[in-house]
């Protein structure tokens, strides 16, 4: 999953993006002390100050009020030229995922059956453009007599909030052992990027299916694996940042004026992850729902009757040769839904962090 | 090493945890004595600690992984004899997604932005969006059943293995053109190119003999990193064709409750990624002098 990871027997400083604080990072920084610098004006310079200066200048009069970090030269108005950017692909995989994203939350108006409503009449009736398919079963229906589109609706909100959810839990886990260990440093340092660097020496299935063997199938374990998985992406690259923020002027300042440790990492070193680890979080939801999926698939993760689209997919199989509409959809839609994150994910790492590049192969 | 350490030891940690092996192995209709005896023989009565070394001791020096509760034979046999098969098509997807990524890559790089490169890209993040558990099924749908060109069960000849190695291969293939073009686009552009160009060599020649060399550590780094795919995504890829290999063993003996052949795979799958991982490292100094491992 991570290019540099192989090369971790020479440099034990495995990915860190040689310019830590990049355009993006400074941006985000400046935002804030334009903000902090408004607020400034508001509570104390009204008193202070009879003649107008420039907002983003008073912090460095009001040293005491003011957010130390404010000392950077905040760079107000900086023109957003994400939209500008925006690509063809991009605006492709931005449509397509809001029609999956739609399909999730209108599901239960968009379905014109339950998805869990069995009717043996209508057992492996074809979609409807093929001879003997109604209009009332678009996409036809399975073994139990299911309507597929209502299920592929339904699954949608499967996928997504497996997927989303393990997504958070792995970019929690990993944000804050990548802190830890980026701040820490030493052997605790050592100890977190060591479990990382096993982990990801591991194939995470082959893992995965050990776990769920001992603890059995169910929607709680898939979420934690899957959010597992993903952890040490996360813990890498924040490490990697972290230590290059400690040597940054504003760090080394606010260091200086006594700010606590954890002031230190909540105010001044975390914001300035936040876009690092959004886009780390949009390229792995790709992942984690093929995880999802393939375990779903292999019958180890979402349980039927509840709709997901790999066990449909999985369940379909058997009826392959006489009614395939049953597997094929729910692997279209699947495959889309993968289509769309990882090319939203590529599009907003180009935009946010190019420094990512090489995270992903 | 560590890692092997850390795997047996999140295995016992997790046996341990998840209650009793014993009721577990035992159907419910079995008495308190029963339980007793079985906790016996399996050392389930002595402390933990001791319980912990005789598992490791067990597994790496003597290779005892337990007994197959449904086989009655050991863990360790019923996996070695279906590891050749998940090894056969781990091979063959390889060879594949080397032999179709690879020179697809290069081709896209030397003519990029024609139409060609065009086809090849799109074709390559299909394949590394689609999982492989769905395009088996397409395969199968379309190659087997309705062309009935191939056999999609089992793997009695070699014509068998043809459809899971496609299958495995794609998402290898695929990340592996599109990750040689942009090394070698990258490349393309070095000075010690212009230097091989200026001096007269042939396109071929430059390509071959100075840029496909220094593009060399990127593709090396996706080889080893597709192992890892490659032994995962075995799991689904058996599983659809039916393929006799270790994941499809495993997936099966969850569903029959033999535990101990699940995790002699795990193990000794997480054995032989190690291995193979220890492998792509020498082949990297090998290539790159500049590599030398402390």
């Amino acid at each position: 999953m991570l290019g540099s990871t192989r090369r971790s027997a020479t440099a034990s400083v495995p990915i860190l993006p040689t310019t830590p604080a990049s355009d993006t990072d400074i941006g985000t920084v400046g935002t804030r002390a334009g903000r902090v610098a408004v607020n400034g004006h508001a509570t104390g310079g009204a008193i202070v100050l009879a003649e107008p200066v420039a907002p983003s200048r008073l912090p460095a009069l009001l040293p005491t009020a003011a957010d130390p970090s404010t000392t950077l030269p905040a760079r107000s108005g900086r023109p957003r030229s994400a939209l500008g950017r925006v690509t063809g692909t991009a605006w492709t995989a931005g449509l397509l995922l809001m029609l999956i994203v739609g399909c999730a939350i209108l599901a239960p108006l968009l379905a014109a059956h339950s998805p869990y409503a069995q009717e043996l009449g209508a057992r492996l009736s074809p979609p409807a453009w093929m001879p003997g398919g109604t209009w009332e079963r678009p996409l036809g229906a399975d073994d139990l007599g299911r309507d597929v589109l209502s299920r592929l609706l339904y699954g949608s909100r499967v996928s997504l909030m497996v997927g989303l959810t393990a997504a958070i839990i792995g970019s929690l886990i990993g944000t804050f052992l990548g802190l830890l260990a980026g701040y820490a440093g030493g052997l605790v340092g050592d100890i977190i990027m060591l479990l990382a660097d096993a982990q990801l020496a591991l194939p995470f299935l082959v893992l995965a299916i050990g776990m769920i063997a001992v603890v059995g199938p169910s929607l709680g374990v898939l979420i934690v694996l899957a959010g597992v998985s993903g952890w040490t992406a996360y813990a890498r690259v924040t490490r990697g940042l972290v230590l290059g923020l400690l040597e940054q002027e504003f760090v080394v300042a606010a260091r200086a004026l006594g700010a606590s440790t954890p002031r230190l990492l909540l105010r001044h070193i975390f914001p300035n992850l936040l876009s690092t680890v959004a886009v780390l979080a949009t390229l792995q939801l790709a992942s984690v729902i093929l995880l999802e999926s393939t375990l779903s698939f292999l019958g180890l993760g979402v349980q039927p009757p509840e709709p997901s689209w790999g066990s449909m997919l999985g369940a379909g199989r058997e009826y392959l040769n006489t009614a395939w509409w049953i597997s094929v959809f729910p692997g279209v839609a699947l495959m889309t839904t993968i289509l769309a994150v990882s090319l939203g994910g590529d599009w907003l790492r180009d935009v946010l962090d190019p420094n990512l590049r090489h995270e992903r192969t | 090493m560590f890692t092997l350490w850390l795997v047996v030891t999140i295995v016992f940690v997790a046996l341990r945890l998840s209650g009793d092996p014993a009721t577990l192995l035992l159907s419910d209709s079995a008495t308190a004595e029963d339980v007793a005896r079985l906790r016996e023989t399996l050392g389930l009565n002595q402390p933990l600690p001791v319980q912990y070394t005789t598992f490791f001791t067990r597994m790496i020096f003597e290779g005892d992984f337990g007994q197959s509760i449904l086989r009655r034979q050991p863990a360790a046999l019923v996996v070695s004899e279906r590891i050749g098969a998940t090894l056969t098509l781990a091979l063959a997807a390889f060879a594949i997604s080397l032999l179709v990524g690879l020179p697809a890559g290069i081709i896209s790089a030397v003519r990029r932005n024609t139409l060609l490169d065009r086809v090849a890209m799109l074709g390559a993040l299909l394949g590394q969006v689609t999982p492989g558990f769905f395009l088996g099924t397409v395969l199968v749908l379309v190659v087997g059943l309705w062309l009935r060109w191939l056999p999609t069960s089992g793997s009695a000849t070699p014509w068998h293995l043809i459809l899971p190695a496609i299958t495995l291969s794609a998402y290898g293939a695929a990340s592996m053109a599109r990750l040689s073009r942009s090394a070698l686009l990258e490349v393309t552009r070095k000075e010690y190119m212009r230097t091989a160009y200026a001096k007269g060599l042939h396109e071929r020649t430059a390509i071959l003999r100075h840029a496909l060399r220094n593009a060399a550590i990127p593709i090396v780094t996706v080889m080893g990193i597709q192992l890892g795919h490659l032994l995962s995504g075995a799991v689904a890829t058996e599983v659809v064709f039916a393929w006799p290999g270790v994941g499809r063993l495993a997936v099966t003996s969850i569903f029959q409750r033999d535990y101990p052949v699940v995790q002699a795979v795990v193990l000794m799958v997480a054995g032989l990624y190690v291995v193979l991982n220890l492998m792509v490292d020498v082949l990297y100094a090998w290539i790159d002098p500049k590599i030398r491992y402390r």
